[in-house]
């Protein structure tokens, strides 16, 4: 990932101007080529940690026909041991088990969606250099998201540029994300905080995921413990603090009540507030109110 | 909430609108102090669970995440800010700046508590607008909490005590506060039900 200096600025500004306009992006939209089915409009990849699984649910939205028997080649092809579950496509197997297509079941038409879901062992998803998103070799914007527990570390190969909480592959004009994101959600589409918007590369989103929950288990639970304890303490000293102002209270009370001597006589605090006051030098200015 | 509860969180409120009582014992500003830090994680845990409502998993987690985060980071920045209100020879006394601070954290978290229930409804209905509000909320709690900390600490502190020194000490609780705050967002995430711009903690910040 290139570093840029302002960058950390930008963030921290545009975290406390939520709703400010972005920094200026070039303008630039995709050159989807037209060598290949599978021209889309945008593409959607929704990544999952489960248990044992890793999942992708993938949504395609066509900017051109499909015909019928006619293969969608992926770039870069997807690993071998996974499994695609669609309703309007199936996978296409190399020699070596790979998923390097996809055919449709039946003719597809421009503006139609497409949904995919790819299933692997979550221990075989963990260690692979890309993420395995199923994406036309045409090239296209993919918007890809990451449900909680999941983070993604893009690798040094996808230069980014930061947007208010998401993050935008170097060359992606914010009209273009903008249509990427009409084209998905409608016309009323707002940006989803957490996105990663990438530009389709035949060598695929280099990076590596990794579990949030996994990777700080152990201080999360020091964390937790260290929470309980300090809680626990400030309740018992809360407790101990009130038992002394119920206790000032009834001397008050009871030194309101008889002479001066005779409190004293008895151990009352005669006047609690203006001692506790006055102990300090008058450093403070206060005023009061009635509580 | 018995009468003395309510009676103690009128008093904090009150406090944190700048209308410092006067003539109170260092039990009563230890209680209100107490007070104000548990009320706060009661707070933090209802934002917490409106934030993650959209998972209930998550919901259930932020009960305890988001108030170790308040907690934790609060009680970590008191030893730094105690040091250099004494090196910086604010005169002020320490329980009147922990009772401001713990003022501040409270009213921050007021905020957000008050801004939960919004949140959670936001979360269900707007893909866009509920995550901007829930870190929304979150910042303006921060923002509030700054504000109350300083005003009550200049009503409550300053007399012969020069301001700079109080608002140095001030400055130094936080920017320890938030400091560990960022990282235990991180260590705690996911809090939010999509990744955000503070998950990472600082390397996330300065590095994307």
């Amino acid at each position: 990932m290139t570093v840029e200096p302002r960058r950390w600025v930008t963030v921290a500004l545009g975290a406390w101007t939520l709703l400010n306009a972005q920094p200026s992006e070039a303008e630039m939209a995709p050159s989807p080529s037209s060598d290949h089915e599978g021209d889309l409009s945008a593409a959607d990849h929704y990544v999952e940690l489960h248990h044992d699984t890793l999942t992708v649910d993938t949504t395609w939205v066509l900017s051109a026909d499909i015909r019928s028997g006619h293969p969608v080649p992926l770039a870069p092809t997807l690993p071998r041991g996974i499994i695609l579950e669609s309703d309007r496509m199936v996978a296409v197997l190399d020699e070596r088990g790979e998923v390097v297509a996809l055919q449709p079941i039946r003719g597809l038409l421009a503006h139609e969606r497409v949904s995919l879901r790819v299933s692997l062992p979550r221990d075989q998803g963990m260690q692979l250099a890309t993420l395995p998103l199923p994406t036309p070799r045409a090239r296209a914007i993919q918007r890809v998201r990451f449900a909680p527990g999941a983070r993604f570390e893009v690798g040094s190969a996808t230069p980014l540029s930061a947007a208010t909480g998401i993050q935008v592959g170097r060359g992606i004009s914010r009209r273009a994300r903008r249509r990427v994101d009409v084209a998905l959600d409608g016309p009323h589409a707002h940006r989803r905080l957490g996105a990663l918007y990438v530009l389709s590369d035949h060598n695929g989103l280099e990076g590596r995921l990794v579990s949030a929950t996994e990777r700080h288990a152990g201080l999360t639970l020091l964390a937790a413990a260290l929470f309980v304890l300090s809680g626990a303490g400030l309740y018992a000293l809360y407790k101990r603090a009130q038992r002394v102002v119920e206790r000032e209270r009834v001397d008050a009370y009871l030194a309101s009540q008889v002479a001066p001597d005779e409190a004293r006589e008895w151990g009352i605090l005669t006047s609690p507030a203006n001692h506790h006051d006055n102990d300090h030098g008058g450093t403070t200015t206060m005023s009061r109110t009635s509580t | 909430m018995n009468t003395a509860t309510f009676d103690t969180f009128r008093t904090l409120l009150e406090s944190a609108s700048g209308r410092t009582p006067a003539g109170e014992t260092p039990a009563r500003r230890t209680q209100l102090g107490t007070f104000a830090v548990l009320s706060a994680a009661l707070m933090a845990a209802l934002w917490g669970v409106a934030a993650g409502s959209a998972a209930p998993s998550l919901a259930l987690q932020n009960l305890y995440k988001v108030p170790a985060i308040i907690l934790l980071s609060g009680l970590s920045a008191i030893p730094a800010g105690l040091i250099a209100a004494y090196l910086s020879n604010s005169g002020a006394r320490a329980t009147d700046l922990l009772r401001s601070y713990a003022t501040a954290i409270f009213a921050g978290t007021l905020v957000m508590a008050v801004l939960a229930p919004l949140v959670a409804v936001y979360y269900h209905t707007s893909t866009w607008a509920g995550p901007m509000l829930a870190l929304g909320s979150a910042l303006l709690g921060v923002a509030v909490g700054v504000w109350v900390f300083v005003r009550v600490s200049l009503h409550a502190v300053v007399g012969n005590a020069g301001r700079s020194s109080v608002l140095f000490a001030i400055a130094v609780f936080t920017v320890v506060k938030l400091a560990m705050m960022l990282q235990l967002i991180a260590i705690m995430s996911p809090i939010l039900p999509q990744a955000d711009t503070f998950d990472g903690g600082i390397d996330a910040l300065v590095t994307r």
